[in-house]
């Protein structure tokens, strides 16, 4: 049967009228000199009579069959011929394509109906891969067809188990693509609609659904040490499904819980646990039937959370200080920010309260040399008397002040664990060192700068997810793009005849002038 | 490129001087009806009369026949031809230009043959080229200098390629009455106004001849498909398309305005023969000189 491959191209015919204006009022008349117009004027009145006459115009017919071949050419026409069909098998083999049920794996079920739909399919031939080594393959040919599955079953026994790998592309190019799969990988089900493949489900049903939904992460309102972390199980199936609860904070196991959830139930399992640790917390289920370690987890980094409520700059300072402050661009009335305040009031000298609070963030390090002090978010370099000193290395404990920046041994900044969330330090902005010193307008305005870009919201912290993208269930995906009666296809390409045929055409009309002169000079003797 | 007019040697020019002669002296030449004037004797090749031998004369020119009736030397007396003053028109328009100047280089050799002929027959000879205008000529006379001054003429002479019209009339002021004309053109000008100019030169001349030089290629089409055909004289433009069924019509035309020529050349006694650029000179010359020759 001939077919077009690209249609569209048709569309290009409605040029011809165009190109029979070209052919006919383009082409500029070439001017020749004769001895004398007599001879050809009579030709004037013949012309026209010959024109009304004349039935075809035999070069319009080249040059418009030219133009056809060539919009047919690009159509892509062939022969389509079938043939029975060539199938290319996938096989997912993630780890919870071996979960069990009743005794029997996803694997095993998706064989069977594997063979179901091999039996309707009669392929020539096989060809298996898996996702997670796709440059393994196991050909499987006609003539023993009747032991294809035990060689499946082989084969995948041999073959190792693991998060899919998938090939970039897999056009096929005269292959059936069948992926065998429990569709619970997203990226897997993307994979196969991107490449139009038919898809073999096998779910158990879609009966069993458990799925950790969500991980989240709030500052207690009691007490200032601790954060309260919280996980949700949900159980969207038919049935009611035992699951192992784990909560891990880095190397540590906060918790471990046996869950029993009842169809469309959920569950909110909540902990308590210190702010100091800023390792990452990870939530995870799995079945206990299967003893299978499913990658169905979420992860939350409690060292987002650490994020300052409100800032309050209080110093007891002097009036230079005071000036220097109030002369930072950011502080300005306009500039300032809503949970940002700067207060320059004088204060008892023995009453320390937290003057300056800071809030360390993970990432940043602040790093110095003896003359310099130099911050990661800063760009310039803050020139320090010599005698300054300053030690970020000394350890911050709790309830006792380390001296950040001293000069002469004596303290200029303090600072001190005040609460797991809250760092104070201290500046002692009457020191004559400190309020002398020709670099501390900058100092202080890289130290608002600093605090003024770490503001962030103090939202709780939440990882959660779709049911639908639990790792653990299955989507309700049912062999999907199954033909009932698919043939491999072939086509035979006709279009270089095609276009071999317009070259040749187009050089007989590139030679027209002269194929016309030797016909007329031939003719001449008549 | 040589020219033209080295082609005329002198020995083929020779060959043809009796031809010429008897052209001169017969019926051939005037068939216009008029009768040659001033026959007087001298070189020519038709009898008048005897006399007595002198010792001026050669001894090979006694008939020894009439010497044995009179018994005395008798020798034979021929009529002359230089007693005749011939006009050469040659057209110098552009259409003779055309197609690598064939019809002006078959016009020059012509003229320069044809004005040996008649010199060597002591005709007297003038030569006027004109176009639109007289553009250039020499009065009558005779001798080799006069031929050395006609061939120079001609050897200088080059046609514009574009412009100048063919009208014979312009040449009316420098004709002699009474005198003899040849015209040597392709004669590619209007019907109408072509016969009124040879019929008023003719009225002026004793006797006219014109010699129509064609080249096959003016009737053939330059190009192909759509084109834009320009008279190299006026300029003129026609567009026109090319078309096989129109493919043999310039030449019919041609050959159809050659037959107006002849046919009034006729009516009006003057001697016309129309002759292809590609010929050689001496069988054009022969074609024209002797009626029914066949070369």
């Amino acid at each position: 049967m001939i077919s077009l491959q690209s249609p569209g191209w048709l569309w290009l015919l409605w040029l011809l009228p165009l190109i029979y204006w070209l052919h006919r009022y383009y082409p500029r008349r070439k001017r020749a000199a004769v001895a004398s117009i007599l001879l050809w004027r009579p030709l004037v009145a013949s012309q026209q009579q010959s024109e009304k006459s004349a039935k075809t115009d035999k070069r319009w017919l080249l040059r418009a069959l030219i133009c056809t071949l060539i919009v047919l050419a690009l159509a892509t026409p062939g022969w389509i011929h079938s043939s029975p069909p060539s199938i290319r098998l996938w096989l997912d083999l993630s780890i919870s394509m071996f979960a069990r049920s009743q005794q029997k794996t996803r694997i095993d079920r998706g064989l069977q109906r594997l063979d179901e739909v091999l039996k309707k399919l009669s392929p020539e031939s096989v060809e298996v891969r898996s996702l997670s080594q796709p440059y393994r393959a196991l050909q499987l040919n006609a003539d023993l067809r009747e032991h294809w599955l035990t060689a499946l079953q082989q084969w995948i026994r041999s073959a190792s188990t693991g998060p899919a790998s998938l090939p970039v592309s897999a056009q096929p190019d005269n292959f059936l693509q069948l992926l065998v799969t429990d569709a619970s990988d997203p990226a897997i089900n993307q994979w196969a609609k991107k490449n139009n493949m038919v898809v073999l489900v096998e779910n158990e049903k879609n009966n069993r659904n458990l799925t950790l939904t969500r991980l989240s992460l709030r500052p207690s309102l009691q007490d200032d040490n601790l954060i309260i972390v919280m996980a949700r199980v949900d159980n969207t199936g038919s049935q009611t499904l035992d699951a192992e609860f784990s909560l891990r904070q880095g190397d540590k196991i906060l918790i471990e819980k046996s869950l029993k959830l009842e169809a469309g139930q959920h569950q909110t399992i909540s902990i308590k646990t210190d702010l100091y640790n800023l390792s990452i917390l990870t939530a995870s289920i799995k079945q206990p039937l299967d003893q299978l370690d499913l990658d169905n987890q979420l992860e939350l980094d409690p060292g987002k959370t650490l994020t300052p409520l409100n800032y309050r700059i209080s110093a007891a300072c002097n009036r230079p200080v005071r000036a220097a402050l109030l002369s930072l661009p950011r502080l300005q009335p306009k500039q300032q920010q809503a949970n940002f305040a700067v207060s320059c009031e004088t204060q008892p000298a023995n009453e320390k309260i937290p003057q300056l609070r800071l809030f360390p963030a993970v990432s940043e390090k602040i790093s110095t040399t003896q003359a310099h002090w130099h911050h990661p978010l800063i760009s310039e370099r803050i020139p320090l008397p010599e005698n300054l000193s300053y030690n970020p290395q000394a350890p911050l404990l709790s309830g006792v002040s380390r001296p950040l920046l001293s000069i002469d041994q004596r303290a200029l900044i303090l600072q001190q664990q005040a609460s797991p969330a809250v760092i104070s330090s201290y500046l002692n902005l009457d020191d004559r060192a400190l309020a002398l010193s020709a670099s501390l307008p900058l100092l202080l305005e890289n130290m608002v700068d600093q605090l003024t870009q770490d503001l962030r919201s103090h939202t709780p912290l939440i990882e959660q997810r779709p049911l639908q993208e639990s790792r653990i269930s299955a989507r309700p995906l049912q062999s999907e793009n199954l033909p009932d009666n698919f043939q491999t296809r072939s086509f035979e390409d006709f279009s270089a005849y095609l276009i071999s045929l317009s070259i040749l055409l187009l050089a007989i009309d590139a030679l027209w002038p002269l194929i016309i002169g030797a016909a007329v000079a031939g003719g001449l003797g008549d | 490129m040589s020219s033209p007019l080295s082609a005329i040697r002198e020995d083929a020019l020779l060959a043809l001087s009796r031809i010429t002669a008897r052209w001169l002296n017969s019926d051939w030449s005037h068939d216009g009806g008029h009768k040659p004037v001033n026959r007087a004797a001298g070189s020519g090749i038709e009898f008048i009369e005897y006399r007595a031998w002198n010792h001026a004369d050669d001894w090979r020119s006694i008939d020894w026949r009439a010497s044995a009736r009179c018994q005395q030397p008798q020798v034979r007396r021929y009529s002359t031809e230089a007693s005749s003053d011939w006009t050469i028109l040659l057209d110098s328009s552009a259409s003779m230009m055309t197609h690598q100047a064939d019809k002006w280089s078959l016009s020059l050799q012509c003229t320069a043959a044809l004005a040996y002929l008649l010199l060597q027959h002591d005709n007297r000879v003038s030569l006027v080229l004109f176009n639109q205008r007289i553009e250039d000529q020499i009065a009558l006379g005779r001798g080799h200098l006069h031929y050395n001054q006609i061939l120079q003429l001609l050897a200088r002479q080059q046609p514009a390629t574009r412009g100048g019209d063919s009208q014979p009339i312009c040449c009316l002021p420098a004709l002699k009455r009474n005198s003899s004309l040849f015209i040597i053109s392709d004669f590619l000008i209007d019907q109408q106004s072509m016969q009124r100019d040879l019929q008023r030169l003719a009225k002026v001349s004793n006797r006219m001849q014109a010699m129509q030089i064609y080249s096959q290629k003016d009737s053939q089409w330059p190009t192909f498909g759509a084109m834009q055909l320009q008279d190299v004289e006026t300029a003129e433009t026609i567009d026109i398309q090319f078309h096989d069924s129109l493919r043999l019509l310039p030449k019919h035309q041609s050959q159809r305005h050659a037959r107006a020529l002849a046919g009034f050349c006729q009516a009006q006694q003057i001697r016309y023969s129309c002759q292809p650029a590609d010929r050689g000179w001496q069988q054009t010359l022969l074609c024209h000189l002797i009626p029914g020759y066949q070369p």
